[in-house]
C-alpha cells in the first residue's frame, strides 16, 4: 500500500513573496563613460572595476542592470540616477 | 583654456578667451528656458512598461519636484561661480571651490544634453568632425566638445 503524501500548506516568507525589482541604465550617447562610471561608483558603492564593466554593459548592450532588490530602494537609486540625469528605469526582476 | 588646481580647496579654468567666457555665462539663461525636448530628457519615466501609469503619476508628483529643485540649486551654484570669473589680459579665469564641483558636473551635463536635445547632435557627438561654425548647429557643437572637456577634467580630478 502506498503511503498518502500528506500535502502540506506551502507558506513563504516576505523575502520570497516581494517581487524584486531591477534597476536599469539606459545607453545615452551624450553622457560620458567616465562621468557614467563615476556616478555608478557613488550611487552604488561600487569599485571603479565592477562601475566600469557596467558601464561598458550599458554603452555595447543599451542597457545593465545595477542592482537588484526590494522597490522602495530600488525607487531610490533610480531617482538618484535621475538626479545625475542618468536614463535609469526601474522593472520587476524575472522580465 | 587650460585646467589647473591652484590649492586644496579650489580648482580652475584659466586662460579663457573671451567668446568663450562668453558661452560660459550664458549656461543659466540658456538652462533657465528649457525647450520641451529637454525637459522630458531631465525628467524621464522611471518606468518602461505601458502598464505603469501610477508609478508615473507618482514620480511626477513626489519625485520630480525634488529634481528640479537639485537641478536649480546646481545652476545657481554654478551661477554664482561665473558672476566671480575675474579678467586679465583679457582672459578669464574661472575659480571653483572643490564643493562646487559636483554642481559643475551636474550642470554641464545638463547643458550637453539640452544642446544635444535642441540640435539633435546625439549621433555627431564623439564623431570628431570639424563643427560649421557658420550654422546655429555647429557652434552647439563646439559648446558641447568643452563643456565635455570641462566635464572630463572634473572627473578625473575627482578620482
Amino acid at each position: 500500500m502506498a503511503a498518502k503524501i500528506e500535502e502540506l500548506p506551502v507558506t513563504k516568507s516576505k523575502t520570497e513573496t516581494a517581487p524584486s525589482w531591477n534597476v536599469v541604465v539606459h545607453n545615452d550617447p551624450v553622457n560620458l563613460m567616465s562621468y557614467v562610471t563615476l556616478v555608478f561608483r557613488r550611487v552604488f558603492g561600487y569599485s571603479t572595476e565592477r562601475a566600469r564593466r557596467h558601464m561598458l554593459e550599458v554603452h555595447e548592450l543599451g542597457r545593465s542592470i545595477l542592482w537588484t532588490g526590494d522597490r522602495e530602494k530600488a525607487e531610490l537609486y533610480v531617482q538618484q540616477l535621475h538626479g545625475h540625469l542618468l536614463l535609469a528605469t526601474l522593472e520587476r526582476a524575472g522580465e | 583654456m587650460e585646467f589647473h588646481v591652484p590649492d586644496a580647496k579650489h580648482v580652475c579654468f584659466r586662460m579663457i578667451p573671451p567668446r568663450l567666457a562668453e558661452c560660459l555665462r550664458e549656461i543659466p539663461a540658456y538652462l533657465g528656458n528649457l525647450s520641451s525636448r529637454a525637459e522630458r530628457r531631465f525628467f524621464p519615466s522611471p518606468a518602461e512598461d505601458a502598464d505603469a501609469d501610477e508609478l508615473r503619476a507618482d514620480w511626477k508628483a513626489h519625485v520630480e519636484p525634488g529634481l528640479h529643485e537639485y537641478f536649480g540649486s546646481s545652476r545657481d551654484t554654478v551661477a554664482a561661480d561665473l558672476r566671480a570669473m575675474s579678467e586679465e589680459d583679457e582672459l578669464f579665469t574661472l575659480l571653483i571651490p572643490e564643493n562646487h564641483i559636483d554642481a559643475w558636473l551636474n550642470v554641464l551635463n545638463q547643458m550637453r544634453l539640452a544642446l544635444a536635445e535642441d540640435f539633435e547632435l546625439g549621433e555627431t557627438l564623439g564623431l570628431n568632425e570639424p563643427p560649421n561654425l557658420s550654422t546655429p548647429r555647429g557652434i552647439a557643437i563646439l559648446q558641447s566638445e568643452v563643456f565635455m572637456f570641462m566635464q572630463e577634467c572634473l572627473v578625473r580630478h575627482l578620482e
